[in-house]
């Protein structure tokens, strides 16, 4: 599958979440994201903007970890990716196989995020309003599945929903949280 | 008082989770260490803290540890520390607030530093043990520890040195002083004799004791404050609950905590760990 995804920078966040909490399908859902990026020596993956992550989820219902695949971009206006995506029952385990199989820690960090859903064109629309503590500003993240065949359909029914929240389009983005994250860190 | 040249470093400086463990634990040597990190040469610290350029490399180098409130007091004044960085230190604010309160209650609202209620401390175990294996650090701040030793097998896999494979997860026990007055007030909260409670901290201590003689990074302190809360913390992710009197600590409801840049509960029971670390009898 195709992960059709589009990201803006948000200005007015107490609007924006104002307008979430009472437009999504119920009340935004508090996450933590625990994220730890891999990559082979040489940083092989991320030369070619492809990504493996093990993620671990904090929210409501208690913690749980996925491990994710992104390939390559396939759409270059979005940024968007083909994604595989699998949960495991236990964190540390895929920490120490991922590491076993050659794979080093790329970088390391959280995001935390208020998670809303809602269906619009017969779409699943996962809405999420975002900070990443190391790095100023608040974000949305808006993205439902495709295939490559929808996608073009996809991008722009993520795109209705970030207007009708007032989002500008010269507020889009497609900089990724790690490079954001590094050049905070210096 | 030596002649100092403040320096202005970068505001992600202090963000950094490395620099605020350090200043958290007061270490000067890593606070530099975190300063070189941004560029900054040994002799720019020097003439910024009023201290010698070789005096700044002892420190760097650790052999050497900076404890007088007023060097720390004029270190955090030479590198222009804003306000939540003295605090780490211990340090009283010095200039205004860098974040306005308004973002701090609109980040609270939107991403909560309370994740997830639960109605007693069983609940919680599941989520704790799984957390535990994959952990870094792990504190505790109980009253004899029985529900971490229920936790025991977690523990003993994730405390396994690095090169045995673990991940050389730091565990550091508090304690209720087996011999402290709040003994005997904690015995009666929960119907039980003061021998009966101070015979289950000690038992408590000696199975941890096991774990550190095995060559696992684990200390057991003693504190002697009447116990009030109960505290897990798992790297980042903190279960905390607390000691009534007619409750059982594990009868708590705990509140799962995760770090935020503006919450207090985090912040503040982090910080009451610490400053009963500071003044409790290391027992392991």
């Amino acid at each position: 599958m195709i992960e059709a995804e589009r990201k803006a920078v948000v200005r007015d966040a107490e609007r924006v979440l104002a307008t979430l909490e009472t437009t999504m399908d119920g009340p935004g859902r508090a996450e933590v994201y625990q994220d730890t990026y891999y990559d082979l020596p040489g940083a092989l993956l991320d030369a070619e903007g492809r990504e493996l992550r093990v993620r671990t989820v904090h929210g409501r219902d208690g913690a749980r970890t996925v491990l994710t695949y992104k390939g390559g971009v396939v759409d270059e206006a979005s940024g968007s990716k083909s994604e595989s995506e699998t949960e495991v029952a236990d964190t540390g385990a895929i920490h120490d196989i991922v590491r076993g199989l050659g794979y080093q820690p790329l970088i390391r960090f959280e995001k935390h995020c208020r998670n809303y859903s809602t269906t619009l064109g017969g779409r699943q629309i996962l809405v999420t309003l975002v900070r990443v503590p190391e790095i100023d500003g608040t974000w949305l993240e808006v993205e439902t599945q495709a295939t490559e065949d929808d996608l073009g359909d996809a991008l722009d029914t993520v795109w209705r929903v970030m207007a009708d929240l007032g989002i500008d389009e010269g507020d889009l983005t497609t900089e990724l949280y790690t490079d954001a994250v590094r050049a905070a860190r210096g | 008082m030596p002649t100092t040249l403040p320096l202005e470093l970068p505001p992600r400086v202090w963000d950094d989770a490395a620099m605020r463990e350090a200043l958290r634990a007061r270490d000067i040597g890593a606070v530099f260490r975190g300063c070189q990190r941004y560029g900054v040469s040994q002799t720019r610290l020097a003439t910024a803290t009023g201290m010698t350029q070789a005096r700044v490399s002892e420190v760097i180098r650790g052999r050497r540890e900076v404890e007088q409130f007023a060097v720390i007091e004029r270190i955090a004044g030479g590198l222009a520390m804003p306000d939540d960085a003295r605090r780490l230190l211990g340090l009283a604010p010095a200039r205004e607030r860098r974040t306005a309160p308004e973002p701090a209650a609109f980040e609270l609202a939107a991403f909560p530093e309370i994740l997830r209620v639960y109605p007693r401390q069983a609940g919680a175990a599941e989520e704790i043990q799984r957390a535990a294996v994959a952990a870094r650090e792990i504190d505790v701040l109980a009253v004899r520890g029985l529900g971490l030793l229920a936790l025991n097998d977690s523990l003993l896999r994730a405390s396994l040195p690095h090169s045995h494979g673990g991940l050389g997860l730091r565990l550091r026990v508090l304690l209720l002083h087996p011999e402290a007055d709040a003994v005997e007030q904690r015995a009666a909260e929960i119907g039980e004799s003061a021998s009966a409670l101070a015979a289950g901290i000690k038992l408590a201590t000696e199975r941890l004791a096991e774990l550190a003689d095995s060559g696992r990074d684990v200390h057991v302190f003693w504190y002697r404050m009447l116990p009030t809360w109960r505290v897990i913390r798992i790297d980042d992710v903190l279960f905390a609950g607390t000691f009534t009197p007619g409750w059982e600590g594990h009868e708590s409801a705990m509140y799962k905590v995760t770090r935020t840049e503006s919450g207090p509960l985090f912040s503040g029971l982090g910080r009451q760990v610490e400053a009963l670390l500071a003044e409790s009898h290391c027992a392991v």
